[in-house]
């Protein structure tokens, strides 16, 4: 009995310093955490969800959470008009990647982390982001630098996000080795653990067992269904098209035609990829694939005097807690909380915009370029054999402590173990968060357009979605400046290239326009 | 006790020298020296200084500023176009060249024309004050008195970032030309290579 | 037999740490063409390690086609040889790092201020020569100083 209240203050104190040092989703899952700002977001209140995620970046700052708020923030301050606030919050989010990046393979802080894990959950762990919002953060960057008209930056972040691109499954390999490592000393733990008790049945579970259960086969197999086969080794396309346009603005068409093959092969049937495609075989003298030979190439040039679209169509994937309990035999029950991908489609059909050419009036439509939330899915299945085997052997490690005690303090009387069960059982409640930390402000999916700026450079915007016409902000530094079904822009005189963003939520769509002289 | 109190005292003594041996009070440094903080990904201000002294040098050396008529040959700054992964300010490298350059007494540069427009607009602007009542149209400098620059220099800036295991490693190629306006040509280029290694530690805090 | 042992402990380590150390082997033309002007130098030393390591072998000027004065000061990285080679080992010679720094003066012995009076790092592999040259920043420049140290972080 001396032994197991000698345990106590250092457990409570860990506990206590792993509260402070992980952010509040040890104990309240992030989604949960941050469901406020996010309706406000999409509820088109970018400005308050902006402030509201900054709040949480100050009181969460120095915690494993932080990078986290500052996707979130960066996000939703780009989306109401402030470049310049964004790319403060995504120069931390760098920061923090970077830092996360480049810690010593052996360092204090992960040991500490990883004891705070042993004893509550995997939201002990920092955040240091994954694969997509790696590749999202330099796209945003170059979106900040662009909305500050500085082009020269912007093509500094799009060759950075290329770099990210390129060692994507370099980065999660490692991610994924690092977990199976930590998998397999969690079980010579528990079996060390096991050791002391009666029965050692269930004291393993394999992905195989865990599979078995009707929660987790689901969330396996929707992760599945939703992930795009095509967009294999955690390629994402959107990043592609990025990359290519980089490339289209440098005169660049040998290597904006490398981007373009890549591109075609996860989104073949884009009109959008396809023109493009054409654009730069036919510049470079590539081969054109036969389905092809009757696309015609754009017949503006794509350096100059030229409009891009980019369209964040939708609210992004995310992640909810799902919890499920197994029957065990040295203990009634064991609960585990694990993180379920949330997929969300896109309210609006396309963007449409009609300028003035040739005496006739000509139409552009968005086509999709990528989808997000298979971007996301595919990750999420990659990842989910290794994640829900880490949660469960953790969540092992922590039932057979309880269990140990429990035996412990049945030995010393009725009271003293019903006081056993009643404290292990609330601790086991408390601590059964699901890490659902993630870049929620995303979008669903991404659309995109190119066109030429018009000889009067005047461009009418619609949108259309199941209910009709959508409304159109035009925003600018925060402020709703016009609101209309049908958007006109006039753009200046001395606009050699023209960036158009929208973002597509339930209650319209916003348009920012970053023109560059 | 007394010695307990000594033992604590001493301990906590050490921790907080050990702590404050952490950090160093700000200062200065002499930037000619080789004090500056280098890391992988950047472009230091020691590898600006290395770069600008080799293409001084070489610039200098190749005769290509000298004319026969006596006259000073006009430079202007084009652009030194930035194909690296970092935000970098070129004006540190050109800046040094040009000043560099200044002081041989065998060019001389403008700032009336830039590859970014004119680096200083008030070359224009005065030219508008003839319209103005304010000014003594005699005093104000006339049209076509301006003269245009005979060469320009240029460049780019490659990086090349790999990484093995806990090594990462950047290569910056730094390429300068100086093109004689009137027919086109390159009359002076140099390169410099700037490599750069970083070994991420094993044990850390 | 323990002196033996710790004997051959000791060279075996010596050998192990020599294999480290790369020295460069160079071949060159015997009938020289060139007819460098050689300056007669007068040089001060105040750094023991660097008067042992890197001997200055001749001074050489011209004056280029700009008119501008042109010199380059030719250095051996001496420190070649079995126990040479394990001292730079020990020591962290490997290349030997210096620093260097020109100064012009003009006919009144005054320093003429250039942009580039910084001290910048050059790499000496032992047994190679290495070439410090410098081009006078104009023609006012008559004389010049070479300034040489140990590479620091100072």
């Amino acid at each position: 009995m001396y032994k197991s209240v000698k345990v106590i203050p250092p457990l409570v104190t860990l506990v206590a310093m792993v509260l402070l040092g992980s952010g509040c989703s040890t104990v309240i899952d992030a989604h949960q955490q941050k469901s406020s700002a996010a309706n406000n977001f999409y509820d088109n209140h970018f400005d308050t969800a902006a402030k509201s995620f900054g709040k949480k970046v100050k009181a969460r700052s120095g915690t494993g959470d932080e990078l986290m708020w500052c996707l979130e923030q960066g996000t939703a301050d780009f989306d109401a008009g402030y470049a310049d606030r964004s790319l403060v919050a995504f120069n931390r989010a760098d920061y923090l990647i970077k830092e996360y990046d480049n810690r010593a393979t052996v360092n204090l802080r992960k040991v500490g982390a990883e004891a705070g894990s042993a004893v509550t959950n995997l939201n002990a762990l920092p955040y240091s982001g994954s694969i997509l919002d790696r590749q999202m953060l330099y796209a945003y960057r170059a979106f900040d630098y662009l909305g500050m008209g500085d082009l020269s930056g912007a093509l500094v972040e799009i060759r950075r996000m290329r770099e990210v691109h390129k060692d994507s499954k370099k980065i999660f390999e490692e991610q994924i080795e690092k977990t199976r490592k930590d998998i397999e000393s969690a079980r010579l733990e528990n079996s060390k653990q096991a050791a002391k008790l009666s029965s050692q049945d269930g004291t393993d579970l394999s992905f195989e067992q865990l599979l078995e259960n009707a929660k987790v086969r689901k969330a396996y197999d929707s992760a599945a269904t939703k992930s795009n086969e095509l967009y294999a080794s955690l390629a994402n396309p959107f990043i592609a098209y990025m990359s290519a346009i980089g490339y289209f603005l440098e005169g660049n068409m040998e290597e904006a035609m490398v981007d373009m093959r890549e591109l075609y092969r996860m989104e073949p049937d884009s009109s959008l990829v396809q023109r493009n495609y054409v654009t730069a075989a036919t510049a470079t003298g590539s081969f054109v694939p036969m389905n092809l030979t009757e696309v015609p190439p754009f017949r503006f040039p794509l350096d100059d005097k030229v409009v891009y679209v980019i369209f964040m169509n939708g609210r992004g994937p995310s992640f909810k807690q799902e919890k499920f309990s197994l029957v065990l035999p040295w203990v009634s029950y064991i609960g585990f909380a694990f993180p379920v991908g949330v997929y969300s489609k896109p309210e609006w059909t396309n963007l449409v915009l009609k300028y003035s050419e040739q005496g006739g009036v000509n139409d552009v439509r968005t086509a999709r370029i990528a989808d997000i939330n298979a971007v996301f899915a595919q990750e999420y299945h990659e990842n989910l054999p290794s994640m829900i085997t880490r949660i469960a052997v953790s969540t092992l490690t922590k039932a057979l402590a309880n269990a140990v005690a429990i035996e412990a303090a049945r030995r010393q009387g009725v009271g003293y173990e019903i006081a056993a069960y009643f404290a292990t059982g609330f601790y086991a409640y408390l601590f059964n968060t699901a890490d659902t930390r993630c870049w929620e402000m995303l979008p669903a999916e991404v659309q995109a357009a190119q066109l030429p700026i018009p000889e009067d450079r005047q461009l009418t915007l619609t949108t259309s979605g199941i209910n009709g016409f959508g409304q159109l902000f035009l925003r600018q530094k925060g402020k709703i400046v016009r609101s209309s079904k049908q958007l006109d822009i006039k753009l200046q005189p001395a606009t050699r290239i023209a960036f158009i963003f929208a973002r597509g939520v339930p209650a319209g769509v916003n348009i920012q326009v970053f023109e560059i002289k | 006790m007394k010695l307990r109190l000594i033992m604590m005292a001493a301990v906590i003594g050490i921790a907080g020298f050990m702590l404050a041996g952490c950090g160093t009070d700000p200062h200065r440094i002499d930037p000619s020296s080789n004090q500056g903080l280098t890391t992988v990904d950047d472009i230091n201000f020691k590898d600006w200084q290395i770069a600008g002294e080799k293409c001084v040098k070489t610039m200098l050396d190749s005769g290509v500023l000298k004319r026969n008529d006596g006259r000073k040959t006009v430079i202007m700054i084009s652009t030194v176009k930035n194909s690296t992964s970092q935000h970098v300010n070129t004006r540190l490298l050109t800046d040094r060249i040009r000043l560099a350059v200044l002081r041989s007494g065998q060019a001389i540069t403008t700032t009336a024309v830039s590859g970014k427009g004119a680096e200083d607009n008030a070359s224009r602007q005065v030219r508008k004050l003839a319209d103005d009542e304010m000014f003594n149209k005699k005093t104000v400098v006339k049209q076509g008195t301006a003269i245009a620059p005979e060469m320009s220099l240029a460049g780019e800036i490659v990086q090349q970032k790999t990484k093995s295991g806990r090594t990462s490693e950047s290569y910056f190629f730094i390429h300068m030309t100086l093109t004689d306006l009137k027919t086109g040509l390159a009359v002076w280029e140099d390169n410099v290579e700037i490599a750069k290694q970083a070994k991420k530690p094993w044990l850390g805090w | 037999m323990k002196m033996v042992s710790f004997t051959a402990i000791c060279l075996a380590a010596g050998i192990a740490l020599c294999g480290c150390q790369n020295t460069v082997n160079s071949v060159e033309n015997k009938d020289k063409v060139m007819q460098p002007q050689e300056v007669m130098s007068k040089k001060v030393s105040t750094d023991r390690f660097l008067r042992d390591r890197l001997k200055i072998i001749r001074i050489d000027k011209k004056v280029n086609e700009a008119g501008l004065l042109k010199v380059q000061v030719t250095a051996l990285n001496a420190r070649t040889g079995f126990f040479s080679e394990l001292w730079s080992s020990l020591t962290g010679g490997k290349p030997y790092k210096v620093l260097y720094k020109f100064t012009w003066l003009d006919k009144d012995g005054m320093v003429i201020p250039t942009p580039s009076m910084n001290w910048l790092p050059m790499s000496v592999i032992p047994g190679d020569e290495v070439y410090f040259q410098a081009v006078a920043p104009n023609k006012n420049c008559q004389d010049f100083k070479l300034s040489l140290r140990e590479y620091d972080n100072d």
